[in-house]
């Protein structure tokens, strides 16, 4: 099992940068409007600006890798701000949806050392900032997106100031906007690292083989004889009461509820010993 | 697999397998906006001053919803401020108490510091954020009327540290501090602090209380030291116990879980030799002994949760809706415990609980 980083971005200005720094290639793809750039151990997606935009990227990126695989996903882009200055990098630690006041919250167990900051994700740009929050497009959509696929520690959004009270939105420039997230990359390996470290863990906790299968191949298992089968060979293997299925104990199974039912008396000689 | 490379993300891990940890206990702390101006909020927050405070309108948008990883945050957890709404004091499971005539449990937290591997909250809650009720006030209040309810010289007992270890916070929150004085103003009322900590400065620093036991979970050092994750060691624990018995404030013991092991009687009986040795049993309110039991959906999470640990993967029964020891194994602990324990107490005082679960 392998874990992943999945980035989304709104914009190729806000992309380039980190195509460039981690020598990402363009995926091609007949399927897909998106853009889409990989190395090994990265894919990013320009999902074009917009919450319901954000949402596809994540469907559609949730597809690269394998489906047992532990994915971070993060999403970069410029965002303004009620308080920030800008240039100012932060993460979102609550996530609203400026049309329903929905919540999400990012949850944090890394320490990512930079500042965090409600985000409001609105449909069109916000050039007033009334609140003292940040002011994005495309934040609630990716994160309601990703929690379908990953849990809420491996879901985050860094976003960099670009626009403010005293620095207006429409003065804004794709040279500018590629520029604030170049000043940013080191923040962002950073970021990407830990996110990646995180789900690396999770990843090495999981079981990747079906210790099930040269089972099935002698002996006929409904669904749910397999589900519980699968069960009884994990426990022997974690209390060192490995199973094989030449073992001798069953040479004399017949069908799978003996095996089952034999497989169950071996564990009950086995308690932790501590 | 993500590999170290300058032009890569490089995995970022510290030697636990989990990526950095805090040299704070807290990191982020959420505050329910209901409670940004409580006095206990504000002294909560003043010792985690580098902590990332975030506000939420109802602390239900963040715990316990889906989409969230209890192992992860159980290795760094968040703090969570909140008001508790709704019955604040609740009826006992069946079976659970030390012989009151009504028993109650209120819990001021949810979660717990500690990581026991056999504890039922870890199947209980999809969060391992910890949760702190801080309108302390209400809860007391509830108490009050609780035990104002029951006359007649019945004794009713409260029950702290059912759902979170509370005392094992106590320098952080203060619940003893707060709820011993409730207690002693109540005269057919008994406080219960339940908790596998060595946190009792708040009782040392007053003088004892008739009514409150200070009720210590304890499980031979062999077994603590492979199930119990976080939790002091058992001869700190013993210290505790006998400081406050100097003190003259009431101790109980909490053999409960009962954690079967093939050599379970010597390591049973020199666990109760060894608390014998420096707890006076004749000054030892109660004991309990109960065996390792939990809710079959509690269970079923345990092994997602933990599908490579040796204490799950046991070969466990299904009785009753509990996932437990086969009924010959618990019952030959149980009484042989109890043979054991009273030798040291009579057994008026010993009580077996024979179906709840609970925290510490």
């Amino acid at each position: 099992m392998t874990a992943h980083l999945r980035i989304v971005v709104a914009m190729r200005a806000e992309a380039k940068p980190l195509i460039d720094c981690f020598e990402m290639r363009p995926v091609s793809s007949k399927v897909s409007r998106f853009e889409v750039y990989e190395n090994e151990d990265t894919v990013l997606m320009v999902s074009g600006i917009g919450s319901a935009n954000a949402r596809l990227a994540v469907q559609h990126l949730a597809r690269f890798g394998a489906d047992t695989d532990v994915a971070a996903w993060l999403n970069i882009g410029v965002a303004g701000h009620g308080s920030f200055e800008v240039g100012q990098g932060f993460m979102a630690n609550c996530i609203a949806d400026g049309s329903t006041g929905q919540t999400l919250y990012p949850l944090f167990v890394n320490d990512f050392g930079v500042p965090t900051s409600q985000v409001i994700t609105v449909h069109e740009v916000e050039s007033q900032y009334p609140l003292k929050v940040g002011y994005d497009m495309e934040a609630y959509g990716f994160a309601v997106s990703a929690a379908k696929y990953s849990t809420f520690e491996l879901i985050h959004c860094y976003k960099i100031v670009s626009d403010n009270r005293k620095k207006s939105v429409h003065g804004l420039t794709l040279q500018t906007i590629e520029k604030l997230i170049s000043d940013h990359i080191d923040a962002v390996v950073d970021v990407g690292g830990r996110l990646a470290g995180t789900a690396d863990s999770v990843a090495h906790r999981t079981i990747a083989e079906d210790p099930t299968v040269p089972f099935v191949k002698k002996w006929r298992l409904t669904v749910s004889e397999r589900e519980i089968l699968k069960k009884y060979l994990n426990k022997a293997r974690v209390l060192g009461a490995e199973i094989k299925v030449s073992s001798d104990l069953l040479c004399n199974a017949g069908d799978a509820s003996e095996v089952l039912e034999t497989i169950h008396n071996h564990l009950r000689q086995h308690w932790h010993t501590c | 697999m993500l590999r170290k490379c300058s032009k890569r993300f490089t995995i970022i891990c510290g030697s636990t397998g989990i990526p950095v940890r805090f040299d704070i206990l807290y990191q982020t702390v959420y505050v329910e906006n209901e409670v940004s101006d409580h006095s206990l909020t504000s002294q909560i927050l003043s010792q985690f001053p580098s902590a990332y405070i975030i506000g939420c309108e109802r602390y239900g948008e963040l715990f316990n919803r889906k989409a969230q990883d209890f192992r992860l945050q159980k290795q760094s957890p968040s703090l969570i401020l909140a008001r508790k709404h709704g019955n604040l004091v609740h009826p006992v499971p069946r079976g659970y108490g030390v012989g009151g005539d009504h028993n109650y449990y209120f819990s001021v937290m949810l979660n717990c510091l500690y990581d026991c591997r056999y504890c039922f909250l870890q199947g209980m809650y999809r969060s391992a954020n910890h949760v702190v009720f801080v309108n302390y006030k209400e809860f007391a209040q509830s108490i009050d009327d609780v035990a104002l309810n029951h006359q007649n010289k019945e004794q009713v007992w409260f029950f702290s540290g059912y759902d979170c270890d509370s005392l094992a916070m106590e320098p952080i929150i203060g619940m003893a501090a707060y709820f011993i004085d409730v207690a002693e103003r109540l005269d057919n009322a008994w406080l219960e602090l339940r908790t596998k900590s060595t946190q009792i400065r708040t009782l040392l620093g007053r003088d004892p209380v008739a009514n409150v036991v200070t009720a210590f979970s304890v499980t031979p050092d062999r077994i603590s030291t492979s199930l119990e994750h976080k939790v002091p060691k058992l001869d700190k624990r013993i210290a505790a116990m006998m400081r406050l018995q100097e003190r003259e404030w009431k101790i109980g013991l909490r053999f409960d879980p009962l954690i079967f092991v093939p050599d379970y009687r010597s390591l049973y009986l020199d666990l109760m030799e060894t608390i014998f040795s420096s707890v006076d049993p004749s000054l030892v309110h109660s004991a309990t002994i109960g065996a390792f039991r939990l809710p079959k959906g509690f269970y079923r999470v345990l092994e997602s949760l933990y599908p490579d640990d040796r204490f799950v993967a046991q070969p466990f029964e299904l009785r009753d809706g509990m996932v437990t020891y086969p009924s010959c194994v618990e019952s030959e602990m149980k009484d042989w415990c109890c043979e054991k324990l009273g030798e040291y107490m009579d057994r008026a005082r010993i009580h077996i609980d024979e179906v709840t679960v609970g925290a510490d």
